[in-house]
């Protein structure tokens, strides 16, 4: 299994599956929603979730 | 085999549905982040047949659907439907225009304006809008001429020149919801009310969402609306008001990832359902 540490509580995050570029996921530990800006292999890097952008929506 | 792209920035719920659903129904789907992605007419054999544009983005959607349908690889919404659906006043027009029921409008450029607006719109409160926006951002309820003219002083201080064309409805008192229909094609999938003590019901801002029966009048507006629009995928809002059904806004990179899990609608599977249809 897959897994990266939350950039905000260090929480080690586990992936299932290999997650995709720009995957939004919920951290389980500080619940903070974070984006996966990285996959390198079995590196993982997340970071915090982009604030929202004024065109961004439905 | 036909291979279907799907294009994004943000993989969200609802994509991760979509994905899913294309896994399960052995559809071969293509991943593209817009992070990764360059648009240049140079690039031929393009390895997909068809694009499923789920760009969060509104204004970086809208070029990606332009370049695929100008080099001849179809978009699901086309660009008729983006454009017309992500400004909200070509949207009160289409409406207009189709004599499908809908909210006063109106648009200006000159807060000297307001006394005249306001007559016309029959009085406070009105809505302010931005023309492009989701998620009711940046929605002012004005409730009297000085928060009419304070709202209009903040508004030309915003950068994007769009900030300064002031487009206004009536305000319309509701019964603390509003529905969102969701349409894939030509089918009209299911409705939820959105429930929100606040005057903006969007689920964006912490709306909860319950089952609305579709009766004649919401079947009959959507129909008419897939009839005037075309196929695509949308997201139509209706107010309850005291004169009937009024449509609101059509949405077309529409959400459906709380619907799916309220109602238990695999909407993700009837989209890529919807794809496949489109591809044969």
């Amino acid at each position: 299994m897959n897994k990266a540490e939350c950039p905000i509580c260090g929480n080690k995050v586990e992936f299932q599956n290999t997650p995709e570029e720009n995957e939004i996921i919920n951290c389980a530990e500080c619940n903070n929603t974070l984006i996966v800006k990285k996959v390198d292999g079995n590196q993982i890097a997340l970071e915090e979730a982009p604030q929202i952008e004024e065109d961004w929506g439905e | 085999m036909s291979k279907i792209a799907l294009v994004y920035n943000v993989l969200r719920e609802d994509e991760k549905f979509i994905i899913e659903a294309s896994k399960k129904n052995n559809v071969d789907l293509v991943l593209l982040n817009t992070d990764k992605l360059i648009l240049n007419t140079k690039q031929k054999n393009f390895n997909f047949d068809l694009v499923l544009n789920r760009c969060i983005s509104n204004f970086a959607g809208e070029q990606i659907t332009y370049f695929f349908e100008n080099i001849n690889i179809p978009v699901i919404n086309n660009s008729k439907i983006n454009t017309l659906c992500s400004n909200k006043f070509l949207t009160s027009l289409f409406l207009y225009k189709n004599n499908i029921p809908t909210i006063p409008f109106i648009v200006f450029f000159n807060e000297n304006l307001i006394d005249v607006v306001n007559q016309i719109l029959e009085g406070y409160p009105l809505v302010l809008k931005p023309i492009y926006g989701s998620w009711g951002r940046l929605l002012s309820k004005i409730n009297d001429k000085d928060s009419f003219e304070t709202v209009l002083e903040h508004k030309k201080y915003l950068s994007a020149p769009y900030h300064h064309i002031f487009y206004v409805t009536k305000y319309i008192e509701k019964p603390g919801r509003d529905i969102r229909v969701t349409i894939v094609g030509s089918e009209i999938i299911c409705a939820v009310y959105r429930k929100n003590s606040h005057w903006i019901s969007n689920t964006a801002r912490g709306g909860i969402i319950e089952k609305c029966e579709i009766n004649n009048d919401i079947l009959n507006i959507c129909k008419k609306i897939i009839n005037c629009l075309g196929e695509g995928i949308i997201g139509v809002d209706i107010f309850e008001s005291k004169d009937g059904y009024l449509v609101n806004e059509i949405n077309h990179t529409v959400e459906f990832k709380n619907i799916q899990k309220t109602l238990n609608i695999d909407i993700g599977e009837k989209i890529i359902k919807y794809c496949l249809e489109k591809l044969k």
